[in-house]
């Protein structure tokens, strides 16, 4: 990348209180904890109450991170929210975030690439201060995909959960590296593996898309899986390529957390030992855009990433789409605390 | 005739595209003027400029003949001119 | 290594071919075409059909700016759509035109600005030249309000449907090209103009139907009000950032929102109105397509010729506005046309 270094600053995240146990859902749909933790790896999801939306999720994210940055809202130039479940059509989350901030001076937009939303727009956002045109950006991946599931189809309810995250861009000096390469990818041929199939222009919403239940996610399981083992490899190898970096230097593998087989699947294909891989899942299941930047702040809070070290994330979701990136952490807490909580 | 009235009447007929003579201070902007709401927010955002004051949405909906308008114009500048 | 210069290297645009005539709307719900015409300066709009959805429209628009910069499907790197009515919540519509354009080695995102979008993905499309990392980048504005207008409703009979794509490539330095822009957003006004159902704040449902959630809100007197100011705060803000001035620019190309916002910027800003490129009487307010709409008809009707100062100018909800300053550098091969003459 010509332009100026960049790297994360600041970093934060919220999941909602309501913990949703695999022993409610047996109570709820035709499953079993075993079941659940043995096809996926979850033991438990965070649901957002009736009344909050993605955006209430995000802004305590968002605070954290400014915080941990140690910058106001105001000095703020962007933000960006990767989503696929906004609070609405529009205005977007970002602009809703922005005003709820005092980010009185930011730009504001949402970016959709689904659960490989927070890598895009940390790529959007590292080049929007690379080349000087942004100083501070704020990015944020946050979903409530809860709002859009149907609590009685037990092969994709038991999925999900809500969260979000968020981490500061700014400046780095050029000898902390910061963020080091991208790769984004996208197969919209394979798009209807796993889609909404009403609520936008080709099916507005009206009653007889509710009747026909083409408000609720729909995911073709097996194509899923093999996307995503492929997806997860496909992004390390091309991101890797673009540096003098080999799968050894990598201190940290932050996977999307969707499924707990796909992560052990790459891991033997990687020869690299799961110890080396950010899992969440169990805690949390899979939180679309949120759920890397999720993981990044559990990793810090625990010590297990520490300023200096070589991370690489790796994405892949609807669209179909697919990301990767490489960076040299620059960012190292004042103190220890837990993902914030309602 | 103040100097206010003499410079919102202009530009009253301006954006209004009609003669000056058939503007009084007893004209209604909606009844007898046919402004619209666009007419009106453009004439309410060229007053702001115009005399550097700030009306509320609440305030340039409240007021109904040109009259009223120039008193209230009148009256925020002196406001102004007391404060500073 | 220095940072490069970037420019629009090809443009194309498309509308769906049904036309809803202030004519037919008087026919329908009792409105006159003399009212409507007052009130925004729309004469006619483009309508999708019941089956199109908004990559319908972005998909010829994209390849005809391909083709206008001699581009293959393959040889794309990125594609942002700028949309505030993508088919679906997921996937993205940039991944749907992605897959349907065949370009296999791009990566594919959907951007929301709402009216905005279009110029903010011009300025994210901008960097990811600018650094180096892409060559071939695409920029769509594409929305179909159509579906979520209620046609009983007299204030949305601004809207219609549109697409409109430039590609993105690095030019010589002394060409300028896209020289800098200003993005803006006061969420803190976000409620008025919204979508108010659909989304995660009130996912949809019969009651928020039947509560008639899922229509466009609009404040007639804030949204003008906003619309005047953000106007004036983009092309003020973005021509300070560059060493140009108002009496530079040679063509302005806004959002086409409302024909009566024209008049008093062009005063504000002492400048000529016929300064402003106007199509708004043919498509109404087309959401994220207008401004590269107005830019093909710009470009194919000779108001816009290769080496112009432009100035775009956008706003919408969010609220969000945004402006550029760009040398324009794109001129048309024989053959291709205006978009419908």
């Amino acid at each position: 990348m010509i332009g100026r270094s960049v790297g994360i600053t600041g970093i934060g995240a919220y999941v909602p209180e309501r913990v949703l146990t695999n022993a409610e859902l047996e109570r709820m749909v035709e499953t079993s904890d075993e079941w659940i933790r043995t096809r996926t790896g979850i033991q438990e999801r965070r649901i957002a109450a009736p009344t909050e939306a993605t955006s209430d999720l995000a802004v305590p994210a968002a605070r954290q991170a400014l915080a941990a940055a140690g910058i106001e809202p105001e000095a703020l130039d962007v933000v960006i929210t990767a989503t696929m479940t906004p609070d609405r059509l529009w205005p977007s989350a970002a602009s809703t975030i922005q005003g709820r901030l005092g980010a009185t001076r930011a730009a504001a937009f949402d970016v959709n690439a689904a659960c490989s939303g927070f890598v895009y727009a940390l790529a959007l956002g590292t080049h929007m201060v690379g080349t000087g045109f942004a100083h501070k950006v704020l990015i944020i991946g946050a979903d409530a995909v809860s709002k859009f599931l149907d609590w009685t189809d037990r092969n994709i309810c038991v999925l999900f959960g809500d969260g979000a995250g968020a981490v500061v861009l700014e400046p780095v000096e050029e000898g902390e590296e910061g963020m080091v390469s991208f790769f984004l990818g996208s197969d919209g041929a394979r798009g209807e593996t796993m889609y909404l199939p009403a609520g936008g222009s080709r099916r507005p919403p009206s009653h007889e898309t509710l009747d026909q239940g083409l408000h609720a996610p729909l995911m073709d399981g097996y194509q899923t899986f093999e996307f995503a083992t492929f997806a997860i490899m496909d992004a390390i190898e091309r991101v890797l390529k673009k540096t003098p970096y080999r799968i050894e230097d990598v201190d940290l593998i932050v996977p999307h957390q969707a499924n707990i087989r796909i992560i052990k699947t790459a891991a033997r294909w990687l020869n690299v030992p799961t110890e080396r891989f950010s899992i969440t899942i169990d805690r949390y299941g899979n939180t679309v855009a949120a759920s890397i930047p999720l993981c990044l702040y559990e990793e810090v809070h625990a010590g297990r990433l520490k300023k200096g070290d070589l991370v690489l994330l790796t994405s892949f979701g609807a669209g179909l789409t697919w990301a990767g990136a490489l960076l040299r952490w620059t960012y190292e807490p004042a103190s220890s605390s837990r993902p914030s909580s309602g | 005739m103040s100097d206010v009235f003499v410079r919102f009447r202009q530009m009253v007929a301006a954006v209004r595209g009609i003669d000056e003579d058939r503007i009084t201070p007893e004209s209604r902007l909606v009844e007898d003027l046919e402004a619209d709401s666009i007419d009106i927010v453009e004439l309410m955002l060229d007053a702001e400029r115009e005399f550097g004051i700030n009306i509320e949405k609440q305030e340039a909906q409240s007021l109904r003949t040109v009259g009223e308008i120039v008193s209230f114009i009148e009256a925020r500048l002196a406001e102004q001119s007391t404060s500073s | 290594m220095k940072l490069r210069t970037v420019g629009i290297t090809g443009i194309g645009a498309h509308v769906p071919e049904q036309i809803l005539s202030n004519a037919d709307l008087e026919q329908r719900h009792h409105v006159s075409d003399q009212w409507i015409r007052r009130r925004t300066g729309v004469v006619e709009r483009r309508i999708c059909t019941r089956e199109q959805a908004t990559s319908d429209l972005a998909v010829p628009a994209a390849r005809q700016a391909l083709a206008a910069a001699g581009l293959r499907p393959e040889e794309v790197q990125f594609i942002i759509t700028a949309t505030m009515t993508p088919d679906h919540l997921w996937p993205s519509a940039g991944s749907t035109i992605q897959g349907r354009l065949g370009a296999v080695n791009a990566g594919a995102c959907d951007l929301n600005a709402a009216c905005s979008g279009f110029v903010y993905a011009l300025a994210v499309g901008t960097q990811l030249v600018r650094s180096g990392l892409y060559d071939n980048v695409l920029v769509i504005g594409a929305d179909v309000i159509s579906k979520f207008v209620d046609w009983t409703d007299p204030k949305t009979y601004l809207f219609g449907d549109g697409a409109g794509a430039v590609v993105l490539q690095p030019i010589a330095d002394r060409e300028e090209g896209l020289i800098d822009f200003m993005l803006g957003s006061d969420g803190s006004r976000g409620d008025i103009l919204q979508l108010p159902a659909g989304g995660s704040r009130r996912p949809s449902s019969h009651e928020t139907l039947d509560q008639g959630l899922h229509r466009p809100v609009m404040d007639g007197y804030d949204t003008f009000e906003f619309a005047a100011t953000a106007v004036m705060d983009s092309i003020e803000k973005v021509l300070a950032r560059t060493s140009y001035s108002i009496e530079d620019v040679d063509l302005i190309v806004p959002h086409q929102a409302n024909q009566r916002l024209f008049r008093p910027v062009a005063k504000w800003l002492g400048i000529s109105v016929d300064k402003f490129f106007v199509n708004i009487e043919r498509y109404g307010n087309t959401v994220a397509a207008s401004v590269p709409i107005g830019l093909y008809e710009a470009v194919h009707r000779k108001r816009l010729k290769k080496g112009d100062l432009v100035v775009l100018t956008a706003f919408g909800a969010g609220l969000t506005w945004a402006g550029a300053v760009l040398r324009w550098t794109y001129s048309p091969n024989d053959g291709h046309e205006i978009l419908h003459p």
